[in-house]
């Protein structure tokens, strides 16, 4: 099918799409950034925005760069350009282990990192990484600035904290310690589906013990989180089996799942349960 | 699929059962409802905006008060709708148990939601409804405490009518429930 | 209402006025009269329409033609090379034959570019993550096993006339 017709803006600097989402927001207007979940909606009319603004060619939002501690991660940035490291720590090498299972490589080379967290599908591979290392999102509006932890942005299924006039101008992930370990596992029924369930764990060990411990969980419920439950049981033990295995067991108990008839509730929670406890063996 | 949410009222019970089913009044604390028309004293027609992410749906239909239990402050209501521009419709029974606890009254919702359509199919919505569902029930009761916090509803409870309508169809309902 | 636009398709360029909503996949068949680029599931899953912008394999129905203005764009029209009068294939368009990767046809313009994308880009992908980018697209003749085939003989070729 074909989409409904819209209006189309493309602005050429930030100050300019802040003003014309200001203007057209009301009137069912969205930002175009890669378009590779909204342009399906819209051809399917399940989405029939009236404008829509694209950014693709705003200066300035395609910051990808270490600024304070932190990775800056502008909203043009495509998720193709995770797929090399793009810091030397263990940051780089977990969003390049994760770039690999969004979407396919064609999809990669248009969505966008930011796009990913504005849509806040479950599925999200970057949502549950931005939950669980606590991001925060800066978003920009002609009323102006305000930053948002990932526990504020993620409302629920396909719902942020972002106002209908504001932009999602960029995303910053703490650099995470040189010595940090990480393990993300996702499960889905063939290459590329959409994620039923994800889990991504990190921790440093400190005379063998776990330290800094973060468990979060994506996919399983409405949006992604961490499970303080799970990430109790992990801090200050030394990594094993058993520990491994009740951290599982409390992030099963803990996730309130998603039921439809694809893949009930249950289904979810053992899946919660399983990727726990390989993300885990995978960071040890 | 069905699930549970709960909602909090800051009402003592029999205030918040009689709030509750004031459809005419609650109904603008529904984000995106408007009423268009009461059918009988139990069935009401009107439209929620339900949005899912970049998906903006109007759903057109009824609802329709089943079971009324105003002893145990009790209520079902089986509701449908459907997308005026073809993309999808909506089944559901929904059950609203009504307990004393510490601030007021808490409502304990159990939804039973069928999702028919283009939006079933394509939009992974089934999976999704709960999600949306809950934060509907959210900024209804949001909406509900501002009403009340303003003043606009309970204190008064049976003795104050808010329409003709609410009257008779008090009288009818309590009489209903006294003959379980 | 229509905007007026040129785009580059195979370095020819094509002068055409498209609503916002037209996809660049609807364009370069029915404006540009490049027929080569594929339609089948039109939201972005098949991969049938894959082109190359600016050298990267794009799903043409996700883009809106309007978004391609002033970016390079290849089709499958323009892998064969002309050179002196003469049409050569491309190495996969000649393997994809050789190796009887394609039964209906319909899927495999989007694997030509797909392919011809990632190994111009990457000639010396490994075998693990040249499956993983073929896995982008739907076949439902072949069964993919020839596919595979056709694109590992092609990239060998490509990377001794290299």
């Amino acid at each position: 099918m074909k989409p409904a017709p819209f209006d189309y803006h493309a602005p050429k600097t930030l100050d300019e799409a802040l003003a014309m989402l200001a203007r057209v927001a009301p009137l069912e207007g969205r930002v175009l950034a890669g378009g590779q979940s909204l342009v399906p909606a819209m051809a399917l009319r399940l989405a029939q925005p009236a404008h829509l603004v694209d950014i693709n060619g705003v200066q300035g939002l395609d910051r990808l760069e270490r600024d304070a501690g932190d990775l800056v991660i502008g909203a043009r940035v495509r998720h193709a350009a995770f797929h090399r490291r793009v810091t030397d720590g263990p940051l780089g090498a977990l969003l390049a282990q994760v770039a690999r299972h969004v979407a396919h490589y064609p999809i990669r080379t248009r969505g966008t990192f930011c796009g990913s967290l504005a849509n806040a599908d479950p599925a999200s591979e970057w949502c549950v990484v931005a939950a669980t290392l606590d991001a925060r999102m800066v978003a920009k509006s002609a009323r102006g600035t305000r930053t948002l932890s990932a526990a504020d942005f993620f409302q629920g299924a396909m719902t942020t904290a972002l106002a209908a006039d504001e932009l999602l101008a960029e995303a910053r992930l703490p650099e995470l310690a040189p010595d940090t370990r990480f393990g993300f596992q996702e499960f889905s029924r063939r290459a590329g589906d959409f994620a039923i369930a994800m889990a991504l764990a990190t921790f440093r060990l400190e005379k063998g013990v776990m330290v800094q411990a973060r468990l979060g969980v994506g996919g399983v419920e409405g949006r992604p989180r961490r499970i303080p439950e799970a990430e109790s049981l992990l801090e200050g033990k030394r990594p094993g089996q058993e520990t491994f295995r009740a951290a599982a067991d409390a992030a099963a108990r803990s996730v309130a799942p998603l039921d439809d008839s694809r893949y009930p509730a249950a289904y979810r929670r053992d899946l919660a349960r399983a990727m726990t406890r390989r993300a885990l063996e995978e960071a040890a | 699929m069905e699930f549970d949410d709960t909602l909090d009222v800051p009402l003592p019970p029999a205030e918040a059962w009689t709030l509750l089913l004031d459809i005419e009044r609650i109904a603008t604390c529904i984000p995106g409802a408007e009423l268009t028309e009461v059918v009988d004293e139990r069935t009401y027609k009107g439209k929620v905006a339900v949005r899912i992410g970049p998906v903006a749906l109007s759903l057109v239909g009824q609802a329709r008060l089943e079971e009324i239990d105003a002893e145990r402050h009790r209520v079902s209501v089986k509701a449908h709708g459907s997308d005026p521009k073809g993309r999808g419709s909506t089944e559901a029974m929904i059950r609203f148990n009504l307990e004393p606890a510490a601030g007021g009254t808490r409502v304990a919702i159990h939804s039973d939601v069928k999702l028919a359509g283009a939006i079933a199919q394509y939009g992974r919505g089934s999976g999704m409804i709960q999600s949306v569902a809950s934060q509907l029930i959210g900024q209804f009761g949001d909406n509900l405490k501002a009403r009340i916090a303003a003043g606009g509803a309970g204190g008064q409870g049976a003795a104050k009518p808010i329409s003709g309508l609410t009257v008779l169809g008090k009288a009818a309902w309590e009489s209903l429930g006294k003959k379980r | 209402m229509k905007i007026a636009l040129k785009l580059d398709v195979n370095g020819r360029e094509h002068a055409v006025e498209v609503e916002p909503r037209r996809t660049l996949a609807d364009t370069l068949r029915e404006d540009c009269g490049q027929t080569g680029t594929h339609i089948g599931c039109e939201h972005g899953v098949c991969g049938a329409c894959t082109v190359l912008v600016d050298g990267e394999p794009v799903r043409a129905c996700l883009m809106f033609a309007v978004q391609a203005a002033g970016r390079r764009i290849r089709t499958v029209e323009g892998l064969a090379s002309r050179e002196g009068g003469k049409e050569t294939l491309h190495p996969l368009q000649s393997a994809f034959m050789e190796h009887h990767g394609l039964q209906c046809g319909y899927c495999t313009p989007g694997f030509l570019m797909l392919a011809a994308g990632t190994l111009e880009r990457n000639p010396d992908i490994g075998d693990d993550e040249l499956l993983e980018v073929l896995s982008s697209n739907l076949c439902r003749c072949t069964g993919y096993k020839n596919i595979v085939k056709a694109v590992r003989a092609a990239a060998a070729r490509m990377r001794s006339r290299s």
